[in-house]
C-alpha cells in the first residue's frame, strides 16, 4: 500500500512496460505455483521444489521498479506460505525427508535457492529448537549472497517476515543450544545494518539524473528496514538494561556511520517511535549525542520535538509515574536546542519557534510546578529573536498568541507583579503597536466618530475590507489577552498582592489605545471587583479591609472613567452600575457615598452619550431615593414614547422591590408611587399614534397591573386603585382591538391579550378569596 | 381527547414507516443487552423503548444513553407493537439504531437541545470548564440555545463548531445585533428566549411568567442570574441553565457562580432535561423530567 503515491508520477511508457512486464512475471509465477501445489498434492516434493524455484527465480529480474517488485514479491512468498505449510505437516508427522537443508542448496541460482532456504531452516527451527541458533545464523550470513540493493532488501524482508514468530525470546543459560534473546538481537541487529547499507546504496546506482526518482524510491522502502527496529521492540526479555548496553550502541552507530540523511532522519524517528518512553528517558544523553554527529542536512529539529512532544505526553499520561526526578529532563533539551541554535545560523525563525513551543509544551506539561522553566524558555525565545531581528510583526504576533494559548490550555497562573511585567513585555506586540500608538489612537478616534453620522468622514479612512479583516483579528488577538488576565493570580491568600499584581497590570495595558482596551480592562476591574469582595469575606483577619476596598474602588473609578474618555460609553456604564451593585454588598465606610458616585457616573454618561433608549432597565435593584426618581426622570425623557412608556412602567418596580436601609432589608412597596408610574406610562402609550402598539402597551400594562395586585395579596395594602385603572386599561384594549384590521401583528396582540385574560381568569378561579374578589374588579 | 389520540395515532404510523426503511437500509440492534452493550461503545445513535419496558430497565437505559448522550424515544406503543414495527415475530421492548441508512429518523425523533448562556469571556472568565468542552462534541446535538452575554467571537464560534443551528438573544454586554427574545420551535414544542435582565426585578417568577404568556410559549428560557433553574408556574415551564463560565456576578456577590448548561431532549410528549453542573473539578448531571400539556392553550 506504501506505493500508492507512487503510481503517479511514473511516465506513461515506463508505466506500460512496468505493466507488461509485471504481467508476465505473474503469469509465470501462477503457473509454477500450480504445478507446485499439484506436485505437492502427489506428494512429490523434489518435482515441487523445482517448481518452487522456477518461481522464484522470477524474482531475480532488476527491471522491475520497487512498486512492481512489491507486487511480485507478495504473490510469491504468498504461494510460499502452501510449501512451508506442507513441510510442516510432513515433519510433523515424522515423515522427515533426510537433509532437505542441504537439498535446496543444490538450487541453481542464488536468488531461488536462499529463499528455499530461509523457508526451509524456519521449517527446522518450528519442528525442533535445538538448532536454532545455529540456523539462524547461517541463514542471515548466507544472505550476504544477494547485494542487489532492491533484491537483498526484499530477500532479507523475506527472511525477517519468516523468522517473526522464533526468535529465541528468553535470558541467557536457560537453554544451551536453542539460543537466548541475545542471539536474537544479534541477528537482527546484523540484518538490519546490512539492509541498511543496502538501502543506502540504492541511491548510488544509476545515472544521476535520475536521482530525484530514486530517492522516491528509496523513500517507499524505508519500512522494510524500519521493520527490524520493530521487530527488536517486540522482544519482551529486552530490559532497559540491554537496550542501552546493546541495542541502541549498535543502531546508532550504524545510523551515524552511514552519513546518509534520508536514511538517519527515518531511523532516529523510528527509534522514538517504536521504542518505550522508559527507555528513551533512560538513555536521552546517548541519543542525544547521536543527535549532535548527525547529517548537517537532518532535519534535528523534527527529531527533538518529536522526542519531546512524545515525553511531554508520556509524563501527563494517566498512570504514568511522570518524570522521575533524577533525569534533569528539561535541562537536557534546552541545552541541546541552544546547541543546535547556535551551530545552524542559518536556522529559520519558524524552526526556532517551533523548537522553542515545543520545549514550552514540555516544561508546562511536565514540570507544572516551575514557572521559572517557562520563563526561561521564554526568555531564550525572546533573545534569540531579538538578536536574530528576523521576525516581522505578523509572525511575532502569531507567536504571542500561541504562548498565550498555551498558558489558557495549561491553566497556568502567573503569580507575582514581576512576572506579570515580563510576560506582557514579551507580547508586547499585542498590548500596544509601538509608534503606531497614537495613528490607532487616531484612527479609533475617528472611526468613532464616523459612527456618529459623517459618511464622508469614513470612507476617506479607508474603511475597506482590509480593515474590517484587521479588525477581527485585532478582536481575536485582544480577546485572548484578555482571558489571560484572569490567570493573574497569587493564590486564595495573597490578596495585597494580588491588588498590586492588577496594578501593574493596569499600568502595562492601558497603554493600548482605545480599541485594546476595550477587551483588556475589563477583566481587570472584574478581577478587582472580586478582589474587593474577597477582603469582605476576610474581614476577621484583616483589619484594614475598609480602607483596602476603598482603595480598590477608587483603582476601579479611574479605570472605568478611563475607558469612559476612550469613546466605549456603553462599556464604561455597564462596569459603572457593576461596581455600584458591588459596592452594595460589601459595607464599609460610606459606601453609599461611593455607590452613589459610580451610579451618578453611569447616569451622566448615559444622557451624554446613549442615544439607544431600551439600556434603562439595567438600573434595577438600587436603592437610593434621588437615584430613584432620578432613574423615573430619566425613563421619561427617552426618545421614542413607545420606550418611555416602557421604561416608566418598568419603573415601577423600583418602588415595590427596592430594599432601602430604614426598612431593614424589606422590600418598600411603595403603592402610591407604584401607581403613579403606571398611570403615567399608561398616559405615555396613550399619546401613541399607532392603534396595534398603543395595545400592545396597554396589554403590557395590564400585565404589570395584574403582577401587582397579585404581589399584593395576604398584605393589608388597598390595591382597589390599581384594579379600576385596569379594568378600564381592559376596556380599552378590547375597543382597540374591535377596530383593529387584521394582520400577524394584531394576530400576536390578541393572542397576548387572550393569554392575559385567560391567566387572570385562572388566577381568580384558584386563588383565595381576597383575590378573586380584587380581580372581580377587572369585569372580566 | 379523540383528537389527541388520533394525532398521536398518526405520529405513530409516521414512526413506524420510518423504522421500516431503518431496518431496510440502515444498522440496528435489538433487546436490552445488545442495547446496552451499544451505548457503552458509544455507537448508538438513538434508542427506541417500549412503552411496557419495565420501569427498572428504563432508567438504566436512559441512564446509559445520558452518559453517551445519545436519544431516547419513547414509543408509543408496547412491546408486541414495537417488534411487529421492526418486522419480527417476537416482542422488543428495547433497541438501539446504530446507523440510520437512509432514514431520517435520528434527526425527526431526537432534538438534543444544548441551553448554554452568559459566558463573559474574556471579560469576567477566562473560558469554560475544559471538562465541558469535552462533553461538547459536534455531531449529537441539533439546535443550540444561548442565552447572551458572549462577548468575545470565540465563544460563539465555538457554539457553532457544535451545529449550525445556533440561536442567541442579546445580553446587556453584547455588541452584536441579537433580538432581544426569540421564539424557537423544536418539535412540537415551542420555547423562548431571553437573557433576562430586561425582566425585573432579575430571575423573578412572576415576570418571567408575564413574559411567557406574552411571547406564547411552552418553555421559557432565561439566564443572567447565574443561579441554575427549572421549575413549573401557571402552566408552563422555566428553565434558567446558569453561566457557561461560572462567571462572576455583582448582584451573587456572596457565592462564586458554579459554572453550568443544559441539555433537552425534546420528545413528543415531555421534555426531558439534564444539567451538567462543576462542581469541584467534578462534572455532576442530574435530570429533570417536564411533561408538555397538550391542552395548553396556544390559541
Amino acid at each position: 500500500l506504501f506505493w500508492q503515491t507512487r503510481s503517479q508520477d511514473m511516465s506513461g511508457p515506463v508505466t506500460e512496460d512496468q505493466e507488461k512486464l509485471l504481467d508476465e512475471a505473474l503469469s509465470v509465477v501462477k503457473l509454477q505455483a500450480f504445478q507446485m501445489k499439484r506436485c505437492l498434492d502427489k506428494a512429490k516434493l523434489m518435482d515441487a521444489l523445482k517448481h518452487a524455484s522456477n518461481m522464484l527465480g522470477e524474482l531475480r529480474t532488476s527491471l522491475l521498479s520497487p512498486k512492481s517488485y512489491y507486487e511480485l514479491y507478495m504473490l510469491i512468498t504468498d504461494e510460499m506460505r502452501h510449501l512451508e505449510l506442507y513441510l510442516l505437516d510432513e515433519f510433523q508427522k515424522g515423515r522427515r525427508v533426510q537433509d532437505l537443508y542441504e537439498l535446496v542448496q543444490y538450487a541453481g541460482n542464488i536468488i531461488p535457492r536462499l529463499y528455499l532456504l530461509i523457508t526451509v531452516g524456519v521449517v527446522y527451527i518450528k519442528c525442533s529448537e535445538i538448532s536454532r541458533k545455529d540456523i539462524l545464523k547461517d541463514l542471515v550470513e548466507m544472505c550476504r549472497g544477494v547485494q542487489h540493493p532492491l533484491r537483498g532488501l526484499f530477500l532479507r524482508n523475506y527472511l525477517l517476515q519468516c523468522t517473526k514468530n522464533v526468535l529465541p525470546d528468553c535470558v541467557e543459560e536457560e537453554q544451551e543450544d536453542s539460543g537466548s534473546v541475545s542471539d536474537s538481537i544479534d541477528f537482527v541487529l546484523l540484518n538490519f545494518s546490512e539492509m541498511n547499507k543496502l538501502w543506502v546504496r540504492m541511491q548510488h546506482q544509476g545515472h544521476t539524473r535520475e536521482r530525484d526518482r530514486r530517492e522516491q524510491e528509496r523513500r517507499e522502502l524505508k519500512l522494510l528496514v524500519g521493520t527490524n527496529l520493530v521487530r527488536l521492540s517486540q522482544l519482551d526479555t529486552i530490559d532497559v538494561q540491554r537496550y542501552r548496553s546493546v541495542v541502541l550502541p549498535a543502531v546508532l552507530e550504524q545510523v551515524v556511520n552511514c552519513k546518509d540523511a534520508l536514511s538517519q532522519d527515518y531511523v532516529m524517528e523510528c527509534i522514538i517511535q517504536v521504542f518505550p518512553d522508559e527507555y528513551h528517558l533512560a538513555t536521552l544523553q546517548d541519543f542525544l549525542q547521536a543527535c549532535a554527529e548527525l547529517n548537517p542536512a537532518v532535519p534535528v529539529k523534527n527529531i527533538l520535538i518529536s522526542l519531546i512532544n512524545r515525553l511531554s505526553a508520556f509524563a501527563t499520561r494517566d498512570g504514568s509515574n511522570g518524570i522521575p526526578s533524577d533525569i534533569p529532563l528539561f535541562d537536557f533539551f534546552s541545552e541541546q536546542i541552544a546547541k543546535i541554535i547556535e551551530n545552524k545560523p542559518d536556522l529559520s525563525p519558524e524552526d526556532l519557534v517551533s523548537l522553542q513551543a515545543a520545549l514550552t509544551g514540555l516544561a508546562l506539561g511536565v514540570y507544572k510546578d516551575r514557572e521559572d522553566y517557562v520563563d526561561k524558555v521564554l526568555e531564550t525565545t525572546n533573545s534569540g529573536l531579538d538578536k536574530l531581528g528576523r521576525l516581522d510583526s505578523p509572525t511575532k504576533k502569531s507567536v504571542s498568541a500561541y504562548l498565550l494559548q498555551n498558558m489558557l490550555n495549561n491553566g497556568t497562573l502567573v503569580p507575582s507583579s514581576e512576572q506579570v511585567e515580563q510576560l506582557l513585555d514579551l507580547v508586547r506586540c499585542l498590548v500596544a503597536d509601538p509608534g503606531a500608538d497614537a495613528a490607532a489612537a487616531a484612527a479609533a478616534a475617528t472611526a468613532t466618530n464616523s459612527l456618529g453620522g459623517d459618511p464622508g468622514d469614513g470612507s476617506a479612512n479607508g474603511a475597506g475590507p482590509d480593515s474590517e479583516a484587521d479588525n477581527e483579528d485585532l478582536a481575536e488577538e485582544q480577546s485572548l489577552l484578555g482571558r489571560v488576565v484572569h490567570l493573574f493570580s497569587t493564590g486564595p491568600d495573597l490578596l495585597d498582592e494580588q491588588f498590586g499584581v492588577l496594578k501593574t497590570a493596569r499600568r502595562i495595558l492601558a497603554t493600548g489605545g482605545g480599541r485594546r482596551v476595550k477587551y483588556t480592562l475589563p477583566p481587570v476591574v472584574y478581577q478587582a471587583y472580586q478582589l474587593a469582595i474577597r477582603f469582605h469575606n476576610r474581614q476577621d483577619s484583616d483589619d484594614k479591609w475598609r480602607k483596602k476596598c476603598r482603595k480598590i474602588f477608587e483603582f476601579c473609578h479611574s479605570t472605568v472613567c478611563g475607558l469612559a474618555k476612550c469613546e466605549l460609553p456603553n462599556l464604561a456604564l455597564r462596569l459603572f452600575v457593576d461596581g455600584a451593585l458591588v459596592v452594595d454588598k460589601i459595607p464599609f465606610d460610606q459606601h453609599d457615598t461611593v455607590a452613589y458616585e459610580f451610579l451618578s457616573q453611569a447616569f451622566s454618561l448615559y444622557e451624554e452619550e446613549i442615544s439607544d433608549s431600551k439600556r434603562m432597565t439595567c438600573f434595577a435593584a438600587e436603592n437610593h431615593e434621588p437615584l430613584r426618581s432620578q432613574t423615573v426622570h430619566a425613563a421619561s425623557k427617552l426618545l421614542r414614547k413607545p420606550d418611555q412608556s416602557r421604561a416608566v412602567a418598568a419603573c415601577a418596580h423600583l418602588f415595590w422591590s427596592g430594599r432601602p436601609r430604614e426598612l431593614q432589608g424589606a422590600e418598600m412597596r411603595d403603592l402610591k408611587k407604584v401607581g403613579e408610574c403606571l398611570k403615567r406610562a399608561g398616559r405615555l402609550a396613550s399619546q401613541c399614534m399607532d392603534a396595534g402598539l398603543q395595545a400592545q402597551l396597554y396589554t403590557e400594562l395590564v400585565n404589570y397591573y395584574l403582577y401587582f395586585v397579585l404581589q399584593s395579596a395576604g398584605s393589608n395594602l388597598d390595591v382597589s386603585q390599581l384594579s379600576s385603572t385596569a379594568g378600564q386599561l381592559l376596556a380599552k384594549i378590547r375597543e382597540i382591538l374591535s377596530g383593529l384590521e387584521p394582520s400577524a401583528d394584531s394576530e400576536h396582540i390578541h393572542k397576548h391579550f387572550e393569554a392575559t385574560v385567560e391567566f387572570a381568569r385562572s388566577q381568580s378561579a384558584s386563588g383565595d378569596a381576597t383575590i378573586a374578589g380584587l380581580l372581580a374588579q377587572l369585569e372580566l | 381527547m379523540t383528537a389527541a389520540k388520533k394525532a398521536s395515532k398518526k405520529q405513530q404510523e409516521n414512526i413506524n414507516s420510518r423504522l421500516a426503511l431503518v431496518m431496510k437500509s440502515g444498522k440496528v440492534v435489538l433487546g436490552l443487552r445488545q442495547t446496552l452493550k451499544s451505548l457503552r461503545q458509544g455507537k448508538a445513535k438513538l434508542v427506541i423503548l417500549a412503552s411496557n419496558t419495565p420501569a427498572l430497565r428504563k432508567s438504566t437505559i436512559e441512564y446509559y444513553s445520558m452518559l453517551s448522550k445519545s436519544g431516547v424515544h419513547h414509543y408509543g406503543g408496547n412491546n408486541i407493537e414495537l417488534g411487529t414495527a421492526c418486522g419480527r415475530h417476537f416482542k422488543i421492548c428495547s433497541m438501539a439504531v446504530l446507523d440510520a441508512g437512509d432514514s431520517d429518523i435520528c434527526e425527526t425523533l431526537v432534538m438534543l437541545v444544548l441551553v448554554i448562556g452568559d459566558f463573559h469571556v474574556p471579560y469576567r472568565a477566562s473560558s469554560i470548564p475544559a471538562k465541558f468542552r469535552r462533553l461538547l462534541v459536534p455531531g449529537k446535538i441539533q439546535h443550540v440555545l444561548c442565552t447572551g452575554n458572549l462577548i468575545g467571537r470565540d465563544s460563539l464560534d465555538y457554539l457553532k463548531s457544535l451545529t449550525s443551528d445556533v440561536h442567541v438573544v442579546r445580553g446587556e454586554f453584547d455588541d452584536a445585533s441579537w433580538p432581544e427574545t426569540k421564539v424557537v420551535t423544536v418539535g412540537q414544542l415551542r420555547i423562548g428566549l431571553t437573557h433576562g435582565h430586561q425582566l425585573l426585578p432579575w430571575g423573578d417568577p412572576a415576570s418571567l411568567s408575564e413574559l411567557r404568556r406574552r411571547l406564547g410559549v411552552d418553555l421559557l428560557i432565561s439566564g443572567h442570574t447565574r443561579r441554575f433553574e427549572a421549575f413549573e408556574r401557571d402552566g408552563g415551564f422555566f428553565l434558567n441553565p446558569g453561566s457557561a463560565t461560572g462567571a462572576f456576578s455583582p448582584a451573587e456577590a456572596g457565592e462564586t457562580p458554579v459554572p453550568s448548561f443544559a441539555l433537552l431532549d425534546v420528545q413528543a410528549s415531555s421534555v426531558v432535561c439534564y444539567i451538567y453542573r462543576f462542581i469541584d473539578g467534578d462534572v455532576a448531571v442530574e435530570r429533570v423530567e417536564f411533561k408538555i400539556p397538550r391542552a395548553n392553550s396556544r390559541g
